[in-house]
């Protein structure tokens, strides 16, 4: 497949802004009425989640099992190892004519169109979203509204064309048009062709659900039908099917069940109608690979679109998220497989926010981050990351550099030599100069006091794990932090040697380091047994350390070890919401914005407890506010690695908080109030707003001096 | 229960097509097969509850079905009359219903086309050309296995596979339907259409299993919900105020899974 470099498509993505009118349309619909649809069935995703992973467990015993039905329902049964091989397979199968097709991310993936066109075979797209852009020569755009990119007067001049005469700015009219022109072609079409979104392995039947009914012909007209279904779609049952049918429909266009669910057992018997002929093309393309490398999870999807209409990174590029045949954060992953590693490393492997935005919206709980942090590491570093994202990643896995660098910065700064130095930087990362903060003083970032008694009466006894950012070019956040906690009745322990998380490198795919600074965080904090909590105030951090038991699950010397120290981690805003809290006796005037980061309100489940804390200060007013995107694009180093994605999505977030018309932006990550600073200074708007971590406020309404 | 009921049909009389068995199956397989799909059956069937017509049909015409509830079998006349147009051609599903009221005998003697495709107890009684009948008939009418409550889904369970263009082709689709098809879930369905595969097919599942759960619809242009795109543009759903079977015994659960 050939396309053009990541960063014009990305460039592309970006500035298609009727397609980006379309997609916020889209999900600001959608996404509500998914979410009101989703409690109806409230045990769908776990029923959905144990049928994909035993049907997974059981792939070989099952694509058996499903063949063998197939045939003895009257079905001619191949399965392809490669796209090549389904390919061949179909030329075999049709030799001219036409086929009449349905939307199918199969089909697109095995390139069996464009193989049949070489052959002269006339191939006709049926769903009205992939015919339109058949007409339009495009691709579709997202798995269940593939023309979603199109506007519609781009729509009406295409039918125009094919009517011969000026039709109305009506879809109602447009529709006919478009029935009449589809209906001509399924009368004289020798072929239908689908995917499949379930095949039932034990009655050798497949299933398929849509709304406007072109499956329904396309296996009932033409003489031959053929399917084309990877084996990763076969489940045991005409249940199970059901089931991940309904599932599609709740999660991805908010539906009971869409308005046809057809299960097809075969070819039509003698005297009955339907195809002669049905042929069904089990695919494997990379899958048993996926699974045997431990990716078979990327093969659970139901492709059902609700994690592209979640993610942050689709609402601003769109498809240009994806390699054509397979889209988004969860596409990459399968096309890592089924087109291969050098594509999707090139193309968008490193554009996942690890917002976790996708994660609950999929009706199968896929861990589509988590996936990509562990695929990355598939990439040799010089082809991931750039220098500057190699360089910031040395950096942060070391305190003492960063306090190094800290100081530096801040001398620099003191001289005034702070934009001299912006000028040495390459242009397209000079804007993103500005998000380095304006350093501490040396003295400031010095490292905390080992042990730290309460302020008043001692009710408990905690570690702090103090990061690497924070601990130097934020330091004040820590010190406000502390103050925060001891006057809270907190005796504080903050061993040494803690260093960085590891979340950076994991996320960035540098997993060895992540692992290793996993194990000296672990180390540092044994032996403090009297702590009842591991205490952040960074969610990135927290979020990481929570999944430590995950990280070295491996790792026989620390797994046990890992499940423990994560099992005591706390964000601060969660530690203090459960405890009693330093009463606030200063009041501080003003309107305050609360925004989730990603990692505490998503990863975490935290988002309570931020507000309930920020409520309870005297004198604040806090106001909610309408969030568009989930993550502010900040996401660890993703502004240096992708600083045009970011940098929308920091315009976005920074265009719906100053909506609220606050005094104080607050947040809980170094990386988030770092990226709304950004955000602001992008928007010319700088001075409109403080950008504070909670921590701090807390820590002004709580007390004097430290 | 005073609710008319069909005439039991003899299931097949001419026998469906034999389709084609896996090999090595045998009828030996086929006997607990259909103690099962009995037993199934009968549980569905018993928790069918009060209302529970009534929230299908909610929820059916919230999905766009056009849903009407005649009170006698002169009213579904009736109302079938109103929606198909003078003149225009009918493709006709054999359904418990439909021979209840003679609906296609009726609309022949009113001087409709109506071309009376095979049903699975209905063997052709002449060679069609179906496909050319199906394009052009303005019309579909057919039965349903079962009708879903929490879906609002219209079942067809079916070995040919008429029903299934029947309620496809035609830009509108006609289903008459009785008053104790209903079952909760769509796993209830699933059910159904096994017990009608095994009491009648001898197979595990009938060939052509449909749910349709409203008109056909796309939102393609302009995300705008239009109805009609491949599929029927109006569904209506007739309620016939009677029932496919009286009782639970092995006879009725025979009768109340057919179309």
């Amino acid at each position: 497949m050939k396309l053009p470099p990541l960063s014009q498509r990305i460039a592309a993505g970006l500035a298609d802004a009727p397609a980006d009118r379309v997609r916020r349309e889209v999900f600001t619909s959608l996404r509500a009425r998914v979410a009101a649809a989703r409690p109806r069935y409230p045990h769908l995703q776990d029923r959905i989640r144990a049928i994909k992973s035993e049907a997974l467990e059981h792939l070989d015993e099952l694509v058996g099992l499903a063949a063998g039905r197939l045939r003895a329902n009257g079905c001619t049964v191949v399965v392809a190892r490669t796209a090549a091989e389904a390919r061949a397979h179909i030329l075999d199968i049709i030799t001219g004519g036409t086929v009449v097709k349905s939307k199918s991310n199969a089909v697109k993936e095995i390139g069996a169109v464009e193989a049949l066109e070489g052959r002269h075979v006339e191939v006709v797209e049926t769903d009205l979203g992939d015919r339109i852009n058949q007409l339009n020569g495009t691709y579709g755009a997202h798995i269940l509204a593939p023309a979603i990119q199109i506007p519609i007067e781009r729509i009406r001049e295409l039918y125009s064309e094919l009517a011969g005469e000026m039709l109305p700015d009506d879809p109602e009219e447009l529709v006919k048009v478009a029935r009449d022109d589809l209906r001509a072609v399924f009368a004289g079409a020798g072929y239908g062709m689908s995917g499949a979104n379930a095949l039932a392995a034990e009655t050798g039947t497949v299933c398929v659900v849509e709304n406007e009914g072109n499956i329904r012909m396309l296996s009932s007209l033409p003489d031959v039908y053929i399917a084309v279904v990877p084996i990763t779609k076969i489940v045991r049952t005409l249940e199970d099917a059901l089931t991940v049918l309904q599932g599609a429909s709740v999660y991805g266009v908010a539906q009971r069940i869409g308005t046809y669910a057809s299960c097809i057992s075969g070819p039509a018997p003698r005297g009955g109608f339907g195809p002669r002929a049905m042929h069904v093309i089990l695919v494997d393309n990379g899958r048993r690979r996926a699974i045997a490398a431990g990716f078979g999870e990327a093969f659970e999807c139901i492709s059902c679109g609700s994690c592209l209409d979640h993610c942050p990174v689709y609402a601003v590029i769109g498809d240009k998220y994806g390699v054509v045949t397979h889209i988004g954060g969860i596409g990459i992953l399968q096309a890592s497989f089924t087109s291969g590693l050098e594509l999707t490393a090139a193309q968008g492997l490193s554009l996942c926010l690890n917002c976790r935005a996708c994660v609950d919206p999929c009706p199968v709980n896929i861990d589509t981050p988590g996936m990509h942090a562990r695929l990355r590491e598939e990439v040799p570093a010089p082809q991931r990351l750039t220098r500057l994202a190699r360089m910031v990643l040395g950096l942060t896995g070391s305190v003492a550099s960063m306090r190094a660098t800290g100081t530096a910065l801040y001398a620099a700064d003191r001289l005034g030599l702070r934009r001299a130095g912006e000028k040495l930087l390459p242009p397209r990362l000079r804007e993103t100069a500005s998000l380095l903060p304006r350093m501490p003083t040396p003295r400031e970032m010095a490292p905390a006091p080992e042990r730290i008694e309460a302020i008043g009466p001692q009710k408990h006894t905690v570690a702090f794990f103090s990061g690497c950012i924070m601990s130097t070019w934020l330091a004040p956040i820590n010190w406000a932090t502390l103050r925060v906690l001891a006057r809270s009745g907190c005796r504080l322990r903050v061993p040494r040697g803690q260093g960085c998380c590891g979340a950076l490198h994991h996320h960035m795919g540098e997993g060895r380091r992540a692992r290793e600074l996993a194990r000296r965080a672990i180390d540092a904090f044994s032996g403090l047994d009297d702590c009842e909590a591991i205490v952040t105030n960074s969610a990135g951090c927290g979020a990481a350390m929570k999944e430590y038991a995950d990280l070295l699950r491996d790792d026989p010397a620390y797994a046990e070890r890992a499940r423990e120290f994560a099992a005591r981690v706390r964000d601060a805003s969660e530690f203090l919401a459960a405890h009693d809290v330093a009463a606030p006796v200063i009041s501080i005037p003003g309107r305050a914005v609360y925004f989730d980061p990603c990692h505490l309100g998503i990863a975490q489940g935290i988002t309570e407890q931020p507000r309930r804390l920020l409520r309870n200060l005297p004198g604040l007013e806090v106001v909610d506010f309408r969030r568009r995107e989930a993550c502010c694009g900040s996401a660890g180093i993703y502004n240096l690695i992708h600083p045009d994605v970011s940098g929308r999505l920091a315009d976005l977030l920074v265009a719906d908080l100053l909506a609220a018309n606050p005094d104080f932006i607050v947040t809980s990550n170094p990386g988030c109030l770092l990226q709304a600073r950004w955000g602001l200074a992008r928007a010319g708007q700088a001075s409109r707003a403080r950008v504070v971590h909670l921590m701090e406020l807390m820590d002004r309404a709580t007390g004097t001096a430290g | 229960m005073n609710a008319p009921r069909a005439d039991r049909p003899a299931p097949f009389p001419n026998g469906v097509s034999e389709p084609d068995r896996p090999a090595g199956a045998s009828d030996a397989a086929a006997s607990p097969r259909r103690e099962e799909a009995l037993a199934a059956l009968g549980r569905v069937r018993l928790r069918a509850r009060a209302g529970l017509l009534e929230d299908a049909l909610g929820a059916m015409a919230e999905l766009g079905f056009q849903v009407a509830r005649p009170a006698a079998n002169d009213d579904i006349m009736r109302k079938v009359r109103e929606i198909i147009p003078a003149g225009a051609n009918v493709v006709y599903h054999p359904c418990v219903v439909g021979r209840a009221i003679g609906v296609d005998e009726m609309l022949r003697a009113e001087g409709r086309h109506v071309v009376r495709l095979p049903g699975d107890g209905d063997p052709a009684r002449q060679n069609g050309s179906w496909r050319e009948q199906l394009l052009a008939a303005q019309c579909g009418i057919t039965g349903a296995t079962a009708l879903v409550a929490d879906t609002g889904s219209l079942v067809l369970a079916e070995e040919l596979g008429f029903g299934r263009a029947a309620s496809n082709v035609p830009p509108t689709h006609i289903a008459l339907v009785t008053s104790d098809s209903v079952v909760e879930t769509l796993l209830d369905a699933a059910v159904m259409a096994r017990g009608y595969a095994a009491l009648h097919l001898h197979r595990p599942l009938p060939r052509y299993l449909s749910f349709i759960s409203g008109p056909s619809r796309t939102a393609d242009i302009g995300f705008t919900l239009v109805r009609g795109m491949h599929g029927p543009r109006t569904v209506h759903v007739l309620v016939w105020d009677g029932i496919k079977a009286v009782g639970n015994d092995d006879a009725a659960l025979r009768d109340w899974v057919l179309p």
